[in-house]
Formats: C-alpha cells, sequence, structure tokens
C-alpha cells in the first residue's frame, strides 16, 4: 500500500488549518522580539557610549532619542552640536577604530527600529482590511494580541466580554483565584489610551464598556465583516463618558 | 563493536558503553542529527534515550516489545517524527505506521519525513476525534501513545478500543506532570495503572528516569 493518498490529504489539511490569525500572531511575536532585541543591544552600546562622552550620554536615555542623535554621527563634535553642548568632555578618549566599531553597532540597533517600525505599518494595514470594526474600537496592536491570545477571530468572536477584558493578565487571574489577591481589571486592552489615562478607580469600568465594544466589533467582523464602527465608536464614548461624569459626581457628594 | 539483537531491527551495539541502535531503512540519512554507524557493511541510526521515550525504556530494562517486522502500527502524538522513524525502521517497508499529529507545524516535518519513508502514514488530526480519521485507519498490531495531555489515558483507552486487534500490544508514555502536577511520579503512575487494568491486562511500567524526568512507560496487552 502506498502513503502517497495519506501524505496528499495532509498535505492539503495543513494547508487548509493555517490562517491568517497565526500571520498576525507570528508578526506579533516578531515585533515583539525585535523590540527586546533592541533593549538589550541598547544596553551595553549605552553603557560603551557613556564611557566615551557621558555628558551626552546622560542627556540620552531613552532608547528612541539616543538612536536618533547617535546614528547621525558618533563623534563628540556632531552629537554635541545636535544637543548644544560642550564638546569638551570627561570621558575616555576612544580610538578612531573604536568610534567606527560603536558606530556600526548603533546603525545596527537602527536598522533593528526601522526593521520593527515596517513590521508595524505592514500589521496595521493587515488589520485595517481584515478586522475594520476591531481596528476602529481597538487600535491595530491591541487587535493583534487580541487574537494571538484568542487563538483567531473565530474564537474571539465567540469569547465573552469578561475574558476579552482580562486577556493577558492571566498572571494576576491566577493569583486571584489560588491565593485571594484582587481580581484584574484588564489585559492587552490597558494598553488603550482611554484605560491609561483615566483615573485608577474608573480604569476597571472604562476596561469593561471597553471590552464589551471590543466583543460586538469582534462578532461583526467575523459573522458580517460590514463596517459598523462609527456607531460602535459613538456608543462607546458615550459609555466612557457616562463613567467619568458619573464619578465625579459622587466624589462631590 | 558487536551486535546484540533486541527485537527485530533493533539491537545494543557493545563497545565500551552500549549504544541502541536501529537498522537504517533509508540508507544515507540521518533524520534528526543522529550518528550513522556502519557495522558489518549495514548502516544502523543511534536511537537516543534522551530524544526517545521508546529509547528510554530500552536503556531502563524494557526487553521485549510486541513490535516486529511488518507490524501495523497505530501512532498517536507522532510530533516531528523522531521516535517515529525509528519504529519505521522497525517494521520495515512491510509495515505500516499511522501517525497521527495535531499540530500543523509539527506535522509538517512528520510529512516530509513520511515522503522519504513509505511506511509512514501521516494524518494531521486530533487523537480526541476518533471519527475523524477512522476511516483511514485500520485494525493494528500496535498503538503507541506520546500525548502528554491530562486525558491521554482516556484517549489511549477509546483509539485501542476502535483500532486495535484482540491481543494486541500497546504503548503509553505518560507524563505524570501533565496528569497530575500536584501529586509524586508513583502515586500518578499507580492510578493510570488501576484505570487500565479495566480494559487491558498490564505487562510492564518502566520509569523513565533520569533520561526522561516524570515519564513513565507502560506497556499493555488488549484483553
Amino acid at each position: 500500500m502506498d502513503n502517497l493518498e495519506y501524505i496528499r490529504r495532509a498535505r492539503k489539511t495543513l494547508k487548509g488549518g493555517l490562517s491568517l490569525g497565526d500571520l498576525i500572531t507570528k508578526l506579533v511575536n516578531l515585533i515583539d522580539e525585535t523590540e527586546q532585541a533592541e533593549n538589550t543591544l541598547f544596553e551595553a552600546i549605552y553603557d560603551l557610549y557613556f564611557m566615551y562622552y557621558p555628558e551626552a550620554a546622560v542627556l540620552l536615555r531613552e532608547r528612541d532619542k539616543f538612536i536618533e542623535i547617535v546614528s547621525g554621527g558618533v563623534e563628540r563634535i556632531d552629537v554635541g552640536n545636535a544637543l548644544k553642548i560642550s564638546t569638551d568632555s570627561m570621558g575616555y578618549e576612544l580610538s578612531a577604530d573604536d568610534r567606527s566599531l560603536l558606530n556600526l553597532h548603533v546603525n545596527e540597533i537602527k536598522n533593528l527600529s526601522d526593521m520593527r517600525n515596517f513590521t508595524k505599518t505592514y500589521l496595521d494595514k493587515l488589520i485595517h482590511d481584515n478586522y475594520r470594526n476591531l481596528y476602529e474600537i481597538a487600535s491595530y496592536m491591541i487587535a493583534a494580541r487580541l487574537i494571538m491570545l484568542s487563538g483567531g477571530i473565530r474564537q474571539l468572536a465567540f469569547m465573552p466580554s469578561s475574558k476579552i477584558q482580562i486577556l493577558g493578565s492571566e498572571k494576576a487571574l491566577f493569583s486571584h483565584f489560588k491565593k485571594g489577591k484582587s481580581s484584574p481589571k484588564y489585559g492587552v486592552i490597558f494598553k488603550n489610551p482611554a484605560i491609561e489615562s483615566a483615573p485608577q478607580e474608573k480604569r476597571g469600568k472604562i476596561a469593561r464598556a471597553l471590552a464589551s465594544q471590543i466583543s460586538m466589533a469582534a462578532k461583526l467582523d467575523f459573522f458580517s465583516k460590514r463596517d459598523d464602527s462609527v456607531n460602535l465608536r459613538e456608543k462607546l464614548e458615550k459609555e466612557i463618558s457616562r463613567i467619568t461624569e458619573n464619578g465625579t459626581k459622587k466624589n462631590n457628594r | 563493536m558487536e551486535l546484540k539483537k533486541i527485537i527485530d531491527n533493533v539491537f545494543w551495539a557493545e563497545d565500551k558503553n552500549r549504544l541502541l541502535v536501529t537498522k537504517n531503512l533509508v540508507v544515507g540519512e540521518s533524520v534528526y542529527g543522529e550518528r550513522l554507524l556502519k557495522l558489518g557493511g549495514q548502516e544502523y541510526r543511534e536511537w537516543m534515550p534522551t530524544r526517545s521515550k521508546l529509547s528510554a525504556a530500552f536503556y531502563k530494562g524494557l526487553r521485549t516489545i510486541d513490535l516486529k517486522e511488518g507490524s501495523k502500527v497505530l501512532y498517536l502524538g507522532a510530533s516531528s517524527g523522531t521516535t517515529v522513524s525509528h519504529v519505521s525502521d522497525i517494521v520495515m517497508n512491510k509495515g505500516e505506521i499511522y501517525a497521527i499529529e495535531i499540530s500543523e507545524e509539527m506535522g509538517a516535518n512528520l510529512i516530509l519525513l513520511a515522503e522519504k519513508r513509505k511506511n509512514i502514514f501521516p494524518l494531521i488530526a486530533d487523537a480526541r476525534k476518533i471519527e475523524s480519521y477512522s476511516k483511514f485507519v485500520p485494525k493494528c498490531d500496535f498503538i503507541y501513545q506520546d500525548v502528554a495531555q491530562r486525558d491521554q489515558v482516556e484517549i489511549f483507552i477509546r483509539n485501542s478500543n476502535q483500532f486495535l486487534k484482540n491481543g494486541g500490544h500497546g504503548g503509553i508514555a505518560i507524563k505524570t506532570k501533565s496528569i497530575d502536577v500536584s501529586k509524586p511520579n508513583r502515586v500518578v503512575v499507580e492510578q493510570t495503572l488501576a484505570v487500565l487494568r479495566k480494559h487491558f491486562t498490564i505487562i510492564g511500567s518502566i520509569d523513565l528516569y533520569p533520561y526522561q524526568r516524570d515519564h513513565a512507560l507502560i506497556i499493555v496487552r488488549k484483553k
């Protein structure tokens, strides 16, 4: 008996089993891993640069700013002019070879950073084209992470909104179950500016409102593909303003 | 180096240390980076106990197992095909291995392996959903399971009820930590044996330490 028929069938199953959700999951992983690599490299390069020109390094603690300024040229003259500080430094004198080595490394981080941004733009477009409602309500990165954590748009569409609200906070959730700590109020949806900028005591309520609209959006995207994001947006904003106003009245009382 | 036969196509290559080897079905091909040995004009593949639970069982004293040339085998949880390739060496071209694997990524490796070894029949399916592959799998002489799931014993029982011939043997590699993480190794094995006794005659149970941590291999015969 020949196994060719089995191979053909298995190949078909494999092809059918992979979906857009898998692509999104892999892209999110790629973005996260690239960012981690950037941070690790940046720390090592930063230490090296601190030795050479501590006055500038103190001002460039942030990764993206550091890369932006230093990738223009690592020499004290270039960086000093860009930051408008004295080029007379108390740092160690690196030779020309050392400086060109440093330059190569900084450019490498810049490449990584550019690549990550490129991937992000692509992911943005992917979510925009396929999951329009989720894109408008949750923003592309949160939508992508929700799809990744739930395992696909189908699973997300069938998920209760209370679970969507805490997706990504499994550690806190289990310590709540096991050790009786307070329950988590939000998972990956916390990155949404509406929650992030809200005062501490309202975040949970806003997270609940947002999760319910995300749930609606996911259902729309999975079942009908109809773009109803304007409506959802409006509902969400109404709900959020109701929550914020309610709270202030309570405080005044 | 001299060869000592254990079962068909499986040998101890005895030198200073003993080394488990299988006769290579596809000469010149190493499947997952294992060593190839040439002994007396015949090529053998090393079967590493740290990579394969069945191999670890031989190292821990498994003398015999009802696998022979021409056997039909149902293999649940084939993964990328490390152990499958050695079972394929054992049953040779006359035998058939029906390899079930759920994960697409692992399945890709398995399919590529099946293209080289004509006795492997890959099926990308969930071993819990027997009806999804039941018409592609005949009655088998041997069932081997390595799935590391909480309900793996139940999966094994249902599959052997459907596919195993009466009196046929089966091997279950159980991962005790995925059945119950809070109980010690031995207790979980005892519990599993108690469940299996209702359906099978237990032939043996082997703890695979130190080659595989928290694993045991149980050999059963269908009543």
